[in-house]
Order: C-alpha cells, then structure tokens, then sequence
C-alpha cells in the first residue's frame, strides 16, 4: 500500500465526518461489518465480480451502530464507482453535479468543498490533503470526484434580486410561526432595502458587491438623513436588513463573502419614541363622556382595553376566545401566539382586567375578528379618529402611546423592575425562569393606576401651559 | 503517481510538488480548465522552493562564475 493509501486508512479512523446515517450496503458477516454491493448491469463488462464484498476492517463489537463502518463504506463506494466510470471509459463525463452533492462527496473523503480558486489558495497542509486523496486509485479519473476535491463547481450565484427568496428558505422554520400579516410585513421592509440598494448599485451577484457600492449605498441614506428627510435609524435599520440578509445566505451557501458594510452605520438621531399618554388626558379626553361614542365599537373596545392592560396593539386585537377569561376569579387576558408569533418570548403573559377594560373586553368575549392579524389597520383607524377628533395629545401621540402611559404610570408603583417588565411583556435579556408573577400580585398594582372616567388626576405641566395658551 | 508526502505532511517538498503538477496536469487535461489555479498555485510554490533553495541558489552562483565543475572536481 502507498504512503497516501497508508495516510488515507489513518485518517478513517481519526478524523470524524459528519454524522450521517447507517449505510444500507453494510452487512454483519462473522462479527466484522462487510461493504456489499451488487454489480451495476451497466459495468457488466469492467466489473468480474457479481456480489462485491469488502470489509470494512470494523468489528461490529467496537462498532455497533455502524457509524464509523458506514463511513468506510461510503468511501469504498465512491472508489469502486469511480474505478467502474474509469474503466468504462466514462472517465471524462461531465461532472454535472450541484454543490450539495460535491459538499457530500467532499464530506464523505473528510474534506470541505471549497471551489477550485479558494481551495488552491489555502494552507500548504491543505493542499497536500487533498491532492494526496485525489491520488488514491482511479478517483482522478472520475470527474464527479475531482469536481468535489478540487473544486470543479462553481458555487450558486445569487443576485440581490433573489436575495429574499433565499432569505426567506433560509428562515422557513421562524416564519412557519409566522401570521400571514406579519410574514407580509416582515417581507416589505426587506423588498424595500433591497429595491433601494438595487437602484444605487444596480442588480448584483452577492459576492460581488465591493466596498465601494456599500459606500455608495450609505452616501445616499447620510445625504437623505442630512436632508431631514429620514433619521439615522432608518438608514441603520435599512443597512440591518440586508447584512442581515446577506449574512444567513452566505451561512446557507456556505459563501465567503466580504463584510463590505462593516463599520457603516449612520450616528444620528435614533427613532423617537412615542410620548406616553398622561393620566390626564386619558381621563379628561379620551374617557370624558361621548369623546370616543363615534368609534367603531371594536377599536373603541380595544383602545379602552390598552388604557388599563398596557398591551400592544397587536396584542389585543388578536386575542382568541381561549385566551379571555372573564369568568375567573381574576378576569384576565393571556397573551399567546395564536398563528402568529409574539414580538420576544417575553411577550407571553398573563394581565388582570380591570375597570372599563374588563367593561370592554366583556362586550367582545371573543375578541375582535374584524382587525385579526390586521394591526396596521387597526392603528390607523384609531389614529385617524383621534386626529379628527381632537384626542391627540400633541401631533406625535398615536394609540399606542397608551402603552407608553401605562408604563410611565408603573414606574411611580412600589412595582419591582421585573414585575414591571413582566406587565409590559418587555424583553429583559435575561434567562425567563418560573411561571412569573401571580395574577393576584399584578391585579394589585395594576387596580392602583387603572384610569376610569371622572377620577381626579393631577394635569401635568405640559398640558396645563398648553391648555392656558388656547 | 509517485508516493507523496504522508498525511501530517505541512510543508511543501520538491518531490511532492513534482508529483502534485503531474496529478493536477493530467486533471486538467482530463477535466477541464476550471482546476487551473491549482496548476498556478503549485508551479508557484515549486519556484519559491527552487528560489529559496540555498542549495539550489549556490549552484546557480557557481554555475554564472563558470566554477560549478572546477569545485565539483576538488
């Protein structure tokens, strides 16, 4: 035997490949694991033998689920086939093969698949790996082999165009969770950065964008940004999508692709959070009699259930009957992803019903059909209303500013920190241990800021100047 | 082929690397052109071995001086 049929037998039993399933050409003969294999008719003429056997040199006992026998066999396969090809004179067939069946080839050799430009550019102990296994029989001589060791095919080429459908292969398991609405909008924002950078640096293969397109590409949002037109967040969150993108696919194609974008997010203003809702205005606006009677009655009942849960929109609006417990001991509402995922994992919590939100939640005990997974509509239905009617507490208040207010009327609880996030569903970063806080505790703290109509709340500064000012 | 270097192998030699050009020549002529960059890589690493050679380098020296049989002789 050669050095590098010596070296190769070594590295059978030393290196490890890739788990993979038992070969079904293995067979158990007088305790040793035995490579079988019928002769192909089509090699009749190159091939004596009309039951190939070859051991494998493993005895079952120290092998018993086959696992290293099974990676013998696959290599003794792949040689006795490229041996036939060889001798058939098959030897030049074109090496159609896909990368997925090369990496398996490469796989099977212990080797990585690596296209032929990377692969003859590593170290010199790489190079003699390979080679020395191309060296081994007749593999040179079978193009699917040679394709696979030293790289013959060349990798798929992906252009920005296509670069969200293959996104969105590669996160079929996260938006399989996914609701219709919020795959949909999951799918915008990507559409949107891409069809942006395409327009800049026109429809690319992935890995050939340079430095200088991403430069190019951020040019155009810090002039945007410097403009007043867009905050630096959005340029960020436009650069996120597609590393983002980029970065899964390249996992998934096993690309090596240059981090052209590093180092290139935008400083500037971040988005601006939504002011919170006070008390006040709650109470002297939104709950004063006949403010909200020209509503919709399912977004006038959702919007009094945020007031006093601090749930999100989404949140409410896609509640499920299963989830709304009015007759408890505690009426409460459980927030869980009924087809469709939560925002963090943390989102899933229980929230005691109190005053004119259980009041509301009791008019729809099944929810509220007409806005399910439908929240963009939801939020400018309300919005819209509030507008016309007056009920905004300044031009950046939305509905969901009622969240905002809850929270601020949590922080002036004796509440804990992580009984204040756990109310918010907020992601603290941190490990989620136990069933969380009883629903008694927060029925406790939540009936000390519930908001009712006609209560007395102090006016906060801010609304009091404005209110004097008209 | 002629053996190559045994699989713990981490350095070039002039040997394997004859060996190599002649494995990768008969690939490619077989196979096709996509495997020249091994071609490449390998006919680069030979003449960096022969460049750095200091055997090689002292027979080329004495070779230009004309003196390469004269010590040879001693």
């Amino acid at each position: 035997m050669s050095t590098i049929e010596e070296a190769l037998q070594g590295s059978r039993h030393q290196r490890r490949a890739p788990a993979a399933v038992r070969s079904r050409r293995l067979t158990n003969r007088d305790g040793v694991w035995y490579f079988v294999r019928r002769r192909p008719p089509k090699f009749a003429t190159v091939e004596p033998r009309i039951n190939i056997r070859i051991s494998t040199g493993i005895r079952v006992a120290h092998d018993r689920s086959a696992v290293k026998a099974s990676r013998i066999a696959r290599e003794i396969d792949l040689d006795l086939e490229a041996g036939w090809q060889f001798a058939a004179g098959a030897g030049t067939r074109k090496a159609l093969l896909d990368v997925e069946e090369a990496r398996r080839r490469a796989n099977t050799l212990h080797l990585d698949y690596k296209p032929a430009e990377i692969a003859a550019q590593e170290s010199a102990e790489q190079i003699i790996r390979r080679l020395d296994v191309l060296a081994v029989g007749a593999r040179r001589h079978d193009g699917a082999t040679v394709a696979a060791v030293l790289g013959g095919v060349p990798l798929p080429q992906i252009m920005l165009s296509g670069l969200v459908g293959e996104f969105e292969v590669a996160k079929k398991t996260t938006l399989a969770r996914f609701s219709k609405n919020q795959r949909r909008k999951w799918r915008n924002g990507k559409l949107r950065a891409i069809a942006r950078l395409t327009e800049i640096i026109g429809d690319k293969a992935i890995d050939r964008i340079s430095r200088d397109d991403a430069l190019l590409f951020m040019d155009h949002w810090a002039e945007r940004v410097v403009d007043g037109q867009v905050v630096a967040e959005t340029a960020n969150r436009n650069l996120t999508h597609i590393t983002g993108m980029l970065t899964a696919v390249a996992r998934r194609h096993r690309l090596q692709l240059e981090p052209v974008f590093t180092g290139l997010r935008l400083e500037g203003e971040g988005s601006r959070p939504r002011p919170p809702f006070s008390a006040w205005w709650i109470v002297n606006r939104l709950l004063a009699p006949g403010r909200l009677d020209a509503m919709n009655a399912e977004e006038r009942a959702a919007l009094l259930v945020m007031i006093n849960t601090g749930a999100r929109p989404s949140e409410i609006i896609n509640l499920r009957a299963a989830h709304i417990h009015l007759e408890s001991n505690i009426p409460h509402i459980q927030v869980r992803p009924d087809e469709r995922v939560l925002k963090t994992e943390f989102s899933w919590r229980d929230i005691p019903l109190v005053g004119i939100s259980l009041e509301a939640m009791r008019q729809f005990p099944d929810g509220f059909p007409r806005y399910r997974d439908n929240g963009d509509a939801f939020s400018a239905a309300v919005n819209k209303f509030l507008e016309e009617h007056g009920l905004r507490e300044s031009e950046r208040h939305t509905a969901y500013s009622l969240r905002h207010g809850f929270k601020d009327r949590l922080r002036e609880t004796a509440a804990t920190d992580e009984l204040k996030d756990e109310l918010m569903g907020h992601d603290t970063k941190k490990p989620k241990y136990g069933d969380g806080h009883g629903l008694h505790l927060k029925l406790k703290i939540i009936e000390k800021i519930a908001l009712a109509p006609g209560m007395r709340v102090d006016r906060p500064d801010r609304v009091r100047q404005e209110v004097t000012d008209l | 082929m002629t053996p190559m270097a045994p699989r713990s192998a981490s350095r070039f030699t002039e040997e394997w690397l004859l060996s190599a050009i002649s494995l990768v020549s008969e690939v490619i002529v077989q196979h096709g052109p996509q495997y020249g960059p091994w071609l490449d890589r390998l006919e680069h690493e030979l003449g960096e071995l022969k460049k750095n050679d200091p055997v090689a380098r002292a027979r080329r020296h004495l070779a230009a001086a004309g003196r390469l049989g004269c010590r040879t002789q001693e």
